[in-house]
C-alpha cells in the first residue's frame, strides 16, 4: 500500500524556459482511482513524469507514505512501486506477450524450476485480467486493447503499487474502453492506486474516485464522487466561455466530383485489407468513415494519397487515375492527408516547428529560390500559421518534437489545411487535443466545406462523426458496410448511431453471419 | 547548450586529451622534455613542418565531408578509403592519357574523372539499397575494401612504372600539379580548393534545399514520403556526393602531393575522415579544425619518432588516446541529444 503526496512540485524546461508546473500538490491514495484533468499542455504528462522518475522537479516534495523521496531515473520510481503506462506502447513487438512482461526483471540467470514459477506468475496475472491469449504469442499480433494491458500487466509483474495511465483511452475502441475500466476496477479493489489523465470528462466521471483539474502548471479544482459536476469540471479546465459547436445548417447547391474510387482492392500477405471498394467523393461534403482502428480504413486513405501502390482497382483524383501520380504531384493537384499518427508519419520531429509547418511547400517558391531557402519568408509565414491555429510555443525554431502532442497535431492540421485543398484526407482528426482545440478544428474543417473542400474524415469516434460530417460509411474488416446520410440537416431514425456502432463492430444482418465465423475466407 | 559553451567543452576536452599524451610521454620517455617538444611543437617550427601539416589535412577535409554528407542524411559511407585509392588511380590514369590542353580544363577533367570514379561505387551501393534493399553500411564497406585490392592490381600490373624504386605510376606532367604556396613545405593551392568546397557545402546543406530535404530524410522517412519527397533520389544523390567527395580526396593529394599514384598513399585518409566527421558534428565548418587536429597528430607523430626516442608505437598510443578522447566526446553529445529528443517524444 502507498500513499503518496506531491508538494508544490515546480519545474522549468530549460530547453525552452517553459514554466510547466508552477507549485502543484497531489494526494494518491491506494485502492482510489485520482482523475487528472487538464486541457493540452496544463502541466499533466509533466507532473507524472517527475512523479516515476523520467524529469526531475526544481522544487517542492514527493513523499511515500510520509516518508520524502526522490527518484533520479524511471528504475528507481519502479522500484518503489510506482510505474506509468505511456500513451504510447514501449512493448518491444518482436517478443513474445511473457517476453515483454518480464522484460527488465530477468536480472538472474533464470532456473528452469524458477522459470516455470515466473511463467505461472505471468498465466495468474494474465487470468486474472481475463486476457485469453497465449503467453507465448508475439506482442506485435495482438490488437490496441490487448497491448494496453499487457503493459498494465508488465508494470504489476514488477509489483507496482501505483499506476500511471496517460490517456489510456484514448486509442481504444468502445468496447475495449469498456474492458479496460473493469480491469481497473479490479485493481482498485487489489488496493492499488491508480492516476487516471485524461482530458474527457465523462470518462473521468466515470471511473474516478477523485478528481484534481491542473490549468496552466497550477491546481485549478479538486473534486471527490460525491460532488462530480460536468458543469464544475469543465469551467475549471477551460476557464469562462466553455466552447460547444453545433454544425450550421447551410443548405450546399452545387457540388462536383473530386474522387472516383472503383472495385478497390489490397491484399497483404494473403489477408485482404480492401475488397471491392467503390466510392464517390463530391466537393462541399464531408464524408464521414467510421471504423474502429485497423479495418482498411488507413490503406483507403493511403492508397488514395498515393503512398501504397499495391492495390487492384482504379482510383480516379479530378478525372485522372492516380497509379502513376507521385505523392508530390498530388499534393500539387491540391490533395492533402493529416495522418493518424502526428509523430511518426506526420513530422520530423527533430526539425523546428518552422520547417515542419511549412514542410509541403517550402521547396517552391516564395519560400524557395534558386536552390536556396529564403529563411525569412519561410519564419514569417509559419509565424502566421502559428497565430492563427494558437500552437503554443515561445520559439519557432524549436524542433517540434518539444511541443506537446497537441500543439504538433495543431501544427500538421494548419500545414494541411493551408491553402484550402481540393480534398483533404483526415485520420483521426482530433485524437489528444482538448475540447477548445477540437470545437476550433470542427469549425475549421466546416469552413473549409462551405468554401468547397472535399473531406473525408475517418475516425473511430462516431460521436464526432455524427457531429461534423455530411454523409457516414462504415468500414468493418475491408469493406463498405453501411451507408447513411443527413437529410435536411438530420441523421436519419433515432436508433441510426446504435446501428452504426454494430456495423462498426461486424455485428449486421444474419447473411453474414458465416463470414463473421470465419473471417477472412469467406469471399463474397 | 549555446554555442559559445559547446566551443569551450570543446577546447577543454582537447585541452585535457592533450595533457594526457603528456602524461603518457613523461611516463615513457627517458628525455620527457625533448619528446614533449618533438611531438607537439616540431609540427609549428617552420614553415616546412606546418606547410606539410596542412597539406595532410587537405585530403582529410575532403573525405570528412564526404563521410558527414552521408551522415547527415542518416546513411552510412564506410567505404571512402577505397574509393579515395580508386578514385586516386582513375585521375591519374586520366591525367597521363590527356592530348596537350589549357591547364584549367586539364585539371577540371582529371577531377571529374576522379570523383566519378568515386561516386561509381557509392552510386552502385545506392542503387543496391533502393533496387534490393541491401544495406548501404555493408555494401560500401564490401566494396570499398575490394576496390583497394582491384586498384593494387592495375597499379602493380598495368600502369607499373618500372623504372620507379617504388609501386607507383609514372609522373603526372607538371604542368597539371597545384602550385606550391609554401615551399619547401607540400602545400599547395589545394588548400583553396578544400575550403572552397567547404563553403559550397556548407551553403548547401544549412541554406539549400537539398539541405533540408536531407534533414527531413534523415529525421523521419516515413514522414518526408508523406510531403512528397522522392526518398529514394535523396539517398542516391547523397551517396553520389560522398563518393564524389572521396574521389576528390584521393586525387587531390596525388596532384598536391606525391605527382604519381603510389600503392598505400592513403595513409587512413578514408577511416580518418569518419573520425573528423564525428567530431565536427558533421557540420562543414567544424570539419576544418577536426581535419587539422588529425594532420597535427599524424605529424606529431612523425617527428617524435624522427626527433626523440618516441617509438611510432607510443606515438600512436598517444594518438590514439587523443583521439578516444575526442571522439567520445562527440559521442557523449550524440548521446545526451538522443536522450533529450527521446524525452521529448514521450
Amino acid at each position: 500500500m502507498l500513499e503518496i503526496e506531491m508538494k508544490d512540485i515546480k519545474k522549468t524546461f530549460t530547453v525552452n524556459s517553459a514554466r510547466a508546473l508552477k507549485g502543484v500538490n497531489l494526494c494518491i491514495s491506494p485502492g482510489l482511482i485520482h482523475g487528472l484533468l487538464g486541457e493540452n499542455a496544463a502541466g499533466k504528462s509533466t507532473l507524472m513524469k517527475i512523479l516515476c522518475g523520467v524529469h526531475h522537479k526544481d522544487s517542492g516534495a514527493v513523499m511515500i507514505n510520509g516518508k520524502e523521496a526522490v527518484f533520479n531515473t524511471p528504475r528507481e520510481a519502479l522500484d518503489k512501486g510506482i510505474g506509468m503506462v505511456y500513451q504510447h506502447f514501449r512493448l518491444i513487438d518482436e517478443l513474445t506477450v511473457y517476453e515483454n512482461i518480464v522484460l527488465g526483471n530477468e536480472t538472474k540467470p533464470l532456473a528452469p524450476f524458477r522459470k516455470r514459477a515466473e511463467i505461472a506468475r505471468v498465466k495468474r496475472l494474465l487470468d486474472n485480467f481475463k486476457l485469453n491469449i497465449p503467453i507465448n504469442r508475439r506482442t506485435g499480433s495482438l490488437s490496441v486493447g490487448q497491448k494496453q494491458l499487457v503493459e498494465i500487466i508488465r508494470m504489476l509483474y514488477k509489483q507496482v503499487k501505483i499506476l500511471i495511465l496517460d490517456e489510456p483511452t484514448a486509442v481504444l475502441s468502445e468496447f475495449e474502453r469498456i474492458k479496460l475500466f473493469e480491469s481497473l476496477h479490479y485493481l482498485k479493489e487489489k488496493g492499488i492506486g491508480i492516476i487516471f489523465i485524461t482530458h474527457k470528462l465523462n470518462e473521468a466521471t466515470a471511473i474516478c474516485d477523485d478528481i484534481t483539474v491542473l490549468k496552466n502548471g497550477r491546481n485549478a479544482y479538486f473534486t471527490t464522487k460525491k460532488t462530480f459536476n460536468h458543469r464544475q469540471l469543465s469551467l475549471h479546465m477551460m476557464g469562462s466561455g466553455i466552447p460547444s459547436y453545433s454544425k450550421p445548417q447551410t443548405p450546399i447547391t452545387h457540388q462536383e466530383q473530386v474522387l472516383k474510387i472503383e472495385s478497390l482492392s489490397m491484399k497483404k500477405r494473403g489477408y485482404h485489407i480492401l475488397r471491392n471498394i467503390d466510392l464517390i467523393i463530391n466537393s462541399h461534403e464531408i464524408t464521414g468513415i467510421a471504423a474502429l482502428a485497423g479495418n482498411g480504413q488507413l490503406q483507403l486513405l493511403e492508397a488514395t494519397f498515393g503512398t501504397q501502390k499495391n492495390y487492384s482497382g482504379e482510383i480516379n483524383y479530378l478525372g485522372r487515375n492516380i497509379r502513376h501520380l507521385s505523392t508530390k504531384q498530388l499534393r500539387e493537384r491540391g490533395m492533402n492527408y493529416i495522418p493518424e499518427d502526428r509523430l511518426f508519419h506526420g513530422s520530423a520531429l527533430g526539425a523546428g516547428l518552422y520547417e515542419n509547418i511549412v514542410a509541403d511547400t517550402v521547396f517552391s517558391s516564395p519560400y524557395s529560390g534558386f536552390m536556396l531557402l529564403k529563411n525569412e519568408v519561410i519564419k514569417k509565414r509559419a509565424t502566421q500559421l502559428v497565430e492563427r491555429y494558437s500552437v503554443h510555443t515561445k520559439d519557432i525554431t524549436l524542433p517540434i518534437g518539444m511541443l506537446s502532442g497537441g500543439n504538433i497535431q495543431k501544427a500538421i492540421i494548419a500545414r494541411e489545411t493551408t491553402p484550402p485543398p481540393t480534398l483533404l484526407l483526415i485520420n483521426e482528426p482530433t485524437r489528444g487535443l482538448d475540447s477548445r482545440s477540437i470545437i476550433d478544428t470542427y469549425n475549421l474543417l466546416e469552413t473549409l466545406k462551405q468554401e468547397g473542400t472535399a473531406l473525408v474524415i475517418a475516425s473511430s469516434d462516431v460521436d464526432e462523426l455524427f457531429r461534423i460530417s455530411d454523409r457516414m460509411l462504415v468500414m468493418f474488416e475491408g469493406r463498405i458496410v453501411y451507408e447513411t446520410k443527413r437529410t435536411n440537416g438530420k441523421w436519419g431514425p433515432n436508433q441510426i448511431k446504435t446501428i452504426v456502432k454494430e456495423h462498426m463492430a461486424g455485428i449486421f444482418e444474419a447473411h453474414d453471419r458465416y463470414y463473421l465465423r470465419t473471417g477472412n475466407k469467406y469471399e463474397a | 547548450m549555446k554555442p559559445k559553451r559547446i566551443l569551450m567543452h570543446r577546447f577543454l576536452i582537447i585541452g585535457f586529451s592533450i595533457l594526457t599524451g603528456i602524461v603518457i610521454i613523461l611516463l615513457t620517455s627517458s628525455n620527457p622534455e625533448e619528446a614533449i617538444s618533438a611531438f607537439f611543437l616540431t609540427p609549428f617550427s617552420g614553415s616546412y613542418f606546418f606547410g606539410n601539416m596542412l597539406a595532410a589535412s587537405i585530403p582529410l577535409i575532403f573525405t570528412g565531408l564526404a563521410a558527414s554528407v552521408a551522415f547527415r542524411a542518416g546513411l552510412f559511407n564506410l567505404g571512402i578509403e577505397g574509393q579515395v585509392y580508386f578514385g586516386a588511380l582513375t585521375g591519374t590514369i586520366t591525367a597521363r592519357h590527356l592530348p596537350e590542353m589549357a591547364k584549367f580544363p586539364a585539371i577540371l577533367i582529371t577531377m571529374i574523372s576522379a570523383a566519378s570514379a568515386g561516386t561509381l561505387l557509392t552510386a552502385f551501393s545506392a542503387f543496391l539499397k533502393i533496387r534490393w534493399g541491401v544495406t548501404e553500411l555493408i555494401s560500401t564497406l564490401l566494396i570499398g575494401y575490394s576496390m583497394i585490392h582491384i586498384t593494387d592490381f592495375f597499379l602493380e600490373d598495368v600502369f607499373l612504372d618500372q623504372d620507379l624504386g617504388l609501386i607507383g605510376t609514372e609522373k603526372i606532367q607538371e604542368s597539371l600539379l597545384f602550385e606550391k604556396v609554401l615551399p619547401p613545405s607540400g602545400l599547395s593551392t589545394a588548400v583553396f580548393l578544400a575550403f572552397g568546397f567547404i563553403i559550397a557545402l556548407y551553403i548547401l546543406q544549412e541554406k539549400g534545399n537539398f539541405g533540408l530535404k536531407v534533414r527531413f530524410y534523415a529525421e523521419n522517412p516515413i514522414f518526408s514520403r508523406y510531403i512528397g519527397l522522392n526518398c529514394n533520389r535523396i539517398a542516391l544523390l547523397t551517396m553520389i556526393l560522398s563518393g564524389a567527395l572521396a574521389g576528390l580526396a584521393g586525387i587531390v593529394d596525388i596532384l598536391g602531393v606525391q605527382e604519381r599514384m603510389i600503392r598505400g598513399f592513403s595513409s587512413q585518409y578514408g577511416w580518418n575522415g569518419i573520425a573528423v566527421a564525428l567530431i565536427s558534428k558533421n557540420n562543414p565548418l567544424w570539419i576544418i579544425p577536426a581535419a587539422f587536429l588529425f594532420a597535427f597528430l599524424e605529424a606529431g607523430a612523425a617527428s617524435g619518432s624522427i626527433f626523440a626516442d618516441l617509438t611510432p608505437e607510443i606515438s600512436r598510443i598517444i594518438q590514439g588516446v587523443i583521439f578516444y578522447l575526442v571522439t567520445a566526446y562527440g559521442l557523449i553529445d550524440f548521446l545526451k541529444e538522443r536522450r533529450r529528443n527521446g524525452n521529448a517524444l514521450s
